[in-house]
């Protein structure tokens, strides 16, 4: 019973992020460059997940997506969080860590992890990054912004959810290939708990598009 | 087991991280908007101090001059015309030190309301008032309870005052001016207003004049809320705490 629930859950996660476009087409006007460009991260995730979800509806392999998603993902993060005022010194650094990581993917995509396996060390590498440059941005938009409380931010509210998603997804990634497969069961129940990362993430994105207020 | 086990914990570790992060930035946030608020408190407190010092030095060396110009100018003008008299001097000289000494008068009377502390703030309102009528100005004042304000705070109000009928008669092209100051326990509120081309607050020619009167209610700690648009009047509405009688006595002595 568990089990199947957890397997229902599963099928819905590429829909997940209908739930912040939604938010993020009706808040449009309101929104600063920087939740302009998080929600090009979010069509760039959905078109990914609902290609990949085609893919294994039909029973065709759909791991090469993630591959392809993983070297846009990361630039589409690093350029927004670096459109933050406060962030706007780590651009060149952004830039030249997007273009390592893309060459770093093509190289892992080519002669260490093939497409038609999960991209596990792209992933760790691009956790790691991300969850760095939340933290950075969560120390700068704290340190400058004394007139307005922290949660009233929206990019408090995107760059926690991305946190917490990145973050505590690091072992699943690291440890997908080698064991997850081994038991099935535990596949299922791992891949849930990442699924309500997944969104929880959004959940706060949506809360982040919600509370922009143009000035 | 131990690849299962590390993660399991391993995750829960991350999300546990990664929420406790989060946690600290919002307490550390708090903590320094508290600190933040804290010190504009602080400039507020001392900016308020040094316009209050700024008002009374500037008022003490005001009723300095009026005093000399009294006693000592208006004295002299006032033996030399007795001389004058005793010497049948022509009458336009009589007439031309009179002037002098009726304009002296006034400057002195501008420069410190020595009226003030003889004849009380309502007295003292209501020649202004009558002032304004001379003007062609309709006055409508009401005077509503017994004011317990202190001397700091009667010259405060006199001389906004006095600053509203200037702005009035100089730029608002109104007809008539309503007054009313109403003495409610320890509050008093004050009310003007005029039927005139109103203002842009952000106009500089007549902001000086509003920033007086700014720093006069500042440093009485009054609070006051201006209700302009061009075209459409004029309104100051203002409130202060005034002191109980024994508190008042304290001040006097």
């Amino acid at each position: 019973m568990l089990f199947e629930l957890a397997g229902k859950f599963l099928g819905l996660t590429p829909f997940f992020v209908l739930f912040p476009l939604v938010i993020y087409s009706l808040r449009w006007r309101h929104l600063g460059l920087t939740e302009r460009l998080i929600g090009g991260y979010l069509i760039v995730s959905m078109l990914a997940g609902f290609l990949s979800y085609y893919l294994w509806v039909f029973g065709m392999e759909n791991l090469w997506v993630l591959h392809i998603y993983l070297a846009l993902e990361l630039p589409f993060i690093l350029l927004a969080f670096t459109s933050i005022p406060q962030m706007r010194k780590w651009r060149s650094l952004a830039i030249f860590f997007s273009a390592l990581f893309t060459i770093f993917s093509l190289v892992n995509s080519m002669y260490i992890q093939p497409i038609d396996t999960f991209n596990s060390n792209g992933k760790i590498v691009e956790s790691l990054i991300v969850s760095s440059i939340c933290i950075l941005a969560l120390i700068s938009i704290s340190s400058g912004n004394l007139n307005t409380a922290i949660t009233k931010l929206p990019m408090f509210w995107i760059s926690s959810g991305i946190l917490i998603y990145y973050s505590s997804s690091i072992f699943i990634f690291g440890l997908s290939n080698d064991i997850l497969h081994r038991v099935r069961n535990l596949n299922l129940i791992i891949w849930s708990f990442h699924a309500m990362m997944v969104f929880l993430e959004y959940v706060l994105i949506s809360i982040g598009f919600s509370k922009a207020r143009r000035i | 087991m131990t690849p299962y086990i590390l993660l399991l914990v391993g995750t829960e570790a991350m999300l546990i991280m990664a929420l406790l992060a989060v946690l600290y930035f919002v307490r550390r946030h708090r903590a320094q908007l508290k600190n933040h608020e804290h010190i504009q408190q602080l400039k507020i407190e001392h900016q308020e101090s040094m316009i209050s010092e700024l008002v009374y030095s500037t008022e003490k060396e005001r009723k300095r001059i009026a005093q000399e110009i009294h006693d000592d100018v208006g004295q002299s003008l006032l033996l030399l015309r007795l001389k004058l008299n005793e010497l049948h001097s022509t009458s336009a000289l009589k007439e031309l030190v009179d002037t002098i000494l009726t304009s002296l008068r006034n400057i002195a009377y501008d420069l410190y309301p020595s009226g003030l502390a003889s004849f009380g703030l309502t007295h003292e309102l209501e020649h202004l008032f009558d002032l304004a009528q001379d003007r062609g100005i309709n006055v409508k004042d009401e005077y509503h309870g017994t004011l317990h304000t202190n001397s700091d705070q009667e010259l405060a109000i006199y001389r906004v005052v006095q600053e509203l009928i200037s702005n009035t008669i100089k730029h608002s092209k109104a007809e008539s001016i309503e007054f009313s100051i109403e003495s409610v326990e320890n509050e008093l509120q004050l009310k003007y207003a005029d039927n005139g081309i109103g203002m842009d607050v952000s106009d500089s020619s007549r902001g000086m004049g509003m920033l007086n009167i700014e720093s006069r209610f500042s440093a009485i700690q009054a609070e006051s809320n201006v209700i302009t648009t061009p075209g459409q009047g004029f309104k100051l509405i203002a409130r202060l705490s005034t002191p109980t009688t024994a508190q008042k006595n304290i001040t006097l002595a």
